[in-house]
């Protein structure tokens, strides 16, 4: 399995210095910035500051700017993640060699992990230059290299990555990227938390927010940059967020087994 | 100056490409030329149908762009009916149509006829002409059944037989094919080749006819001229080609007859100085 | 005359035929723009309207704001997008050289084009906009009679905004990025989000960029929506001129692109 990992590792990694994805890459942090861009106009130039006693309360006296700051850089990291890993199978059969991993007996699980090790670098490396632009913006960023922010993040790339396995499947079933990943990604945004407060969304919107890892994750996130919490502190969080990943990982490979077995009979019939 | 008339005469054509290649990010870009045709002289007659012939990349593709005031030549005279082609493109584009092999160069989500309505239209014929030469060449093509089909429905030979039902869509009075039966089977490789022979002795157009199938080269055409590294190397008729090498083989005492494929190797060859 | 306007028609009639068939088309063009118009929309809620910001002092005139800002940057934004995926799907088809090798004015080519997707894209979010334009009372029966107007504006403005798309998607055979980096800078500066009146100078000089700009000052000036801009003469010429700029560069370009590919064949694609 090791093997595998390292292989699948590397063998991307060649894909990608040959030909980066560039417009994806720009695409993303683009987007990022732009989630800060748009806020920090609202705040600064048009409404003065102006902020609603409700966003006290829901937020607990956070910064406006770096709670957006926040929001934003994990959505990208989140869809970077999902993009990496949904995308991986698909790829593979768009090229043809998906084939020939069907028929290798190489470990699945070994195979994702390897696309994860290969892609966590990237994505890393979008959601540090968001959260940079964002501390450019003015965003209080103390707590960015304490132990308890590298043990949210880790656990946030454990859900977005449980969440491609499952994406990936679906992917594959409806043998269409494009608009999966879009559609997901505008519900994602507006419905986990990164703007705003999910506290301003009718109950029903935020009730099925809860199925995103990406809404809990933000909420530790924040509660462990702004208020210097640690992940101890919230048992309730941090038990949505493994339960979630657990659930999304056996979705995505029961679902990639039963389609595994309908392709290698194609292959063959 | 009527030496010029009814034919496309090209004299002294060359074709040389700037290519700018990329050395990493901060290096200026290196510029390389190619000499995609380097000076061929060719004349095309109305009615007749006329060979280019040549291996892939010989420069056919180059040369039938050139002539059918695609683009430009670099240097080199070009006039169609004594009228100066490269100056007056726009002129020249109402008269000529060019058909190439393969499946591209059509709306696949369109149907048949909705892709001659929009071909048409771009060359200004429209309402009932318009219709009326659709079903026309829909007829001569054997599409009429799938008229209202789209097109990435059709096999490769109904996509090749509508790409020239398109190539006809404007009446043209000159004609050229790039590799028209290109991966077709023979049955309609037959059909096709039958058209075009039509084209040129019944319609009276001028057809420039470019192949690497020489059978084909040997049925159609009137008069051929082969290219090999962007250099004309031979030209005249199939006949005029054979005798050429026919001179040549009686020295060496064959007595089978040359057939043109064995003609045009020894050509090829000859004219890059291998003589195994 | 009679040519061109024929031109036009079997652009226009193509775009159709050519889009029809997708299902993927009520994604793009209907739910991710409203998924992205509730976005923003709740992006405000953690502010307190109360205090007149420019003219907007209300939910409702926020709406009314955005849904005009959304109407007219969709418009925009989708003769960037068609020009893009056409530029690249009529280059590996092969029919962008056929259509070359025609004799047909470039001109009207172009702009059949632009217009044709125009048609064919911005219907059903126009249609989401009008009906939140309705509900914020922003278009009452007193002022229906405007609705024409501003959809001649918006037509004939994005259509020449979306010719010269076209004509600068003939010179680049990929431009995601340019796209990514198009798209950002017209919606915030254009004001389509934000009333562009409430920027620092510096922004303000950069919306001066954008026809967007012009164009959305007057359909909110018309509909009495917020208060900025030149006032409707001043930005009616500066649209105007506007246009006419983009009409002069796209002739240009057209030629400029087509002389490149006599020279280069850079039309075609293999």
């Amino acid at each position: 399995m090791v093997r595998v990992i390292g292989a699948t590792y590397k063998k991307n990694r060649i894909g990608i210095i040959r030909a980066m994805p560039w417009s994806f890459i720009v695409s993303r942090v683009v987007t990022g910035v732009t989630q800060i861009v748009f806020p920090f106009f609202i705040y600064h130039y048009f409404l003065a500051g102006n902020l609603n006693a409700d966003f006290g309360v829901y937020t607990g006296g956070a910064d406006y700017i770096t709670y957006i700051v926040l929001g934003a850089a994990l959505n990208v990291l989140a869809v970077s993640t999902l993009m990496n890993v949904g995308r991986a199978l698909i790829t593979e059969l768009r090229e043809g060699t998906l084939e020939v991993l069907l028929l290798s007996p190489a470990s699945r699980t070994g195979y994702f992990l390897g696309c994860l090790g290969e892609q966590t670098m990237r994505a890393l490396l979008e959601f540090g230059t968001v959260l940079a632009v964002g501390g450019i913006f003015g965003a209080d960023l103390r707590q960015t290299f304490t132990l308890q922010f590298v043990l949210v993040i880790l656990l946030a790339i454990l859900g977005f990555f449980c969440m491609g396995l499952s994406l990936s499947a679906v992917m594959l079933e409806a043998r269409d990227t494009y608009i999966t990943q879009n559609t997901l990604f505008f519900l994602m945004s507006l419905t986990c938390g990164i703007a705003f407060p999910i506290q301003y969304l009718p109950q029903w919107v935020q009730s099925f927010a809860q199925i995103f890892p990406l809404t809990p994750a933000v909420e530790l996130f924040r509660r462990v940059m702004i208020h210097g919490q640690g992940i101890g502190e919230n048992v309730e969080l941090l038990a949505q967020l493994l339960i979630l990943s657990v659930i999304y990982a056996v979705i995505g490979i029961v679902w990639f087994r039963r389609k595994e077995r309908i392709l290698i009979e194609r292959i063959f019939g | 100056m009527n030496e010029y008339l009814d034919k496309i005469v090209a004299k002294n054509l060359v074709k040389n490409y700037e290519l700018k290649e990329k050395q990493g990010f901060f290096r200026p870009k290196k510029r390389r030329t190619v000499h995609a045709v380097k000076d061929i002289s060719v004349e095309i007659p109305k009615g007749k149908i006329t060979g280019l012939l040549g291996i892939n990349g010989a420069g056919k593709t180059t040369t039938i762009r050139m002539l059918s005031s695609i683009i430009v030549p670099t240097s080199g005279t070009l006039t169609m009916d004594g009228v100066d082609a490269v100056a007056n493109h726009l002129w020249v584009k109402e008269r000529i149509n060019v058909i190439s092999g393969g499946e591209r160069n059509l709306y696949w989500r369109l149907t048949a006829v909705e892709n001659l309505q929009y071909f048409g239209s771009l060359y200004g014929v429209s309402g009932s002409v318009l219709d009326e030469r659709i079903r026309g060449l829909l007829e001569i093509v054997g599409l009429t059944e799938a008229a209202d089909t789209p097109v990435e429905r059709y096999s490769k030979g109904m996509k090749q037989r509508l790409q020239i039902a398109r190539g006809l869509i404007n009446d043209p009075e000159y004609i050229f094919l790039d590799e028209p039966t290109l991966g077709l089977d023979i049955v309609i490789a037959k059909e096709i080749r039958a058209l075009v022979m039509e084209l040129a002795a019944k319609h009276h157009k001028g057809v420039l006819l470019t192949t690497h199938y020489i059978s084909e080269a040997e049925e159609l055409c009137d008069y051929i001229y082969v290219l090999d590294k962007g250099a004309m190397i031979a030209e005249g008729t199939k006949e005029d080609l054979k005798d050429l090498l026919g001179y040549e083989r009686k020295v060496v005492s064959q007595i089978k007859e040359p057939d043109l494929e064995e003609t045009l190797m020894y050509l090829i060859n000859h004219s890059r100085g291998e003589h195994a | 005359m009679k040519n061109i306007l024929l031109v036009m028609k079997a652009e226009i009639k193509k775009q159709q035929e050519h889009n029809y068939h997708s299902y993927f088309v009520y994604f793009s063009l209907l739910i991710w723009p409203v998924l992205g118009f509730l976005e923003v929309y709740y992006t405000y809620k953690p502010f307190s309207l109360t205090g007149n910001f420019i003219g907007i002092s209300s939910g409702k005139e926020l709406l009314a704001f955005l849904a005009t800002g959304y109407m007219a940057y969709n418009c925009y934004w989708s003769m960037v997008q068609n020009a893009w995926s056409m530029s690249y799907q009529e280059r590996t088809g092969g029919t962008l050289e056929v259509s070359f090798l025609s004799p047909a004015s470039r001109m009207a080519m172009n702009y059949g084009k632009a217009l044709g997707a125009l048609l064919q894209e911005v219907w059903m979010f126009c249609c989401f906009c009008l009906f939140i334009l309705l509900y914020a009372e922003s278009i009452r029966w007193d002022n229906i009679f405007l609705l024409p107007v501003i959809f001649i504006l918006l037509l004939g403005s994005s259509t020449i905004w979306g010719g010269m798309m076209n004509a600068i998607f003939l010179f680049s055979r990929d431009a995601e990025i340019f796209m990514d980096l198009f798209d950002t800078p017209m919606v915030l500066f254009s004001g389509t989000r934000i009333p562009a009146a409430c920027f620092p100078v510096w922004a303000k000089v950069i919306s001066l960029l954008f026809p967007l700009t012009y164009c959305l000052n007057i359909i909110r000036l018309v509909l009495h929506i917020t208060g900025d801009g030149a006032g409707i003469g001043a930005d009616l010429l500066r649209l105007g001129i506007c246009l006419l700029l983009m009409v002069g560069i796209t002739k240009v370009l057209l030629r400029r692109a087509e002389a490149n590919n006599r020279k280069n064949g850079e039309l075609q694609f293999y």
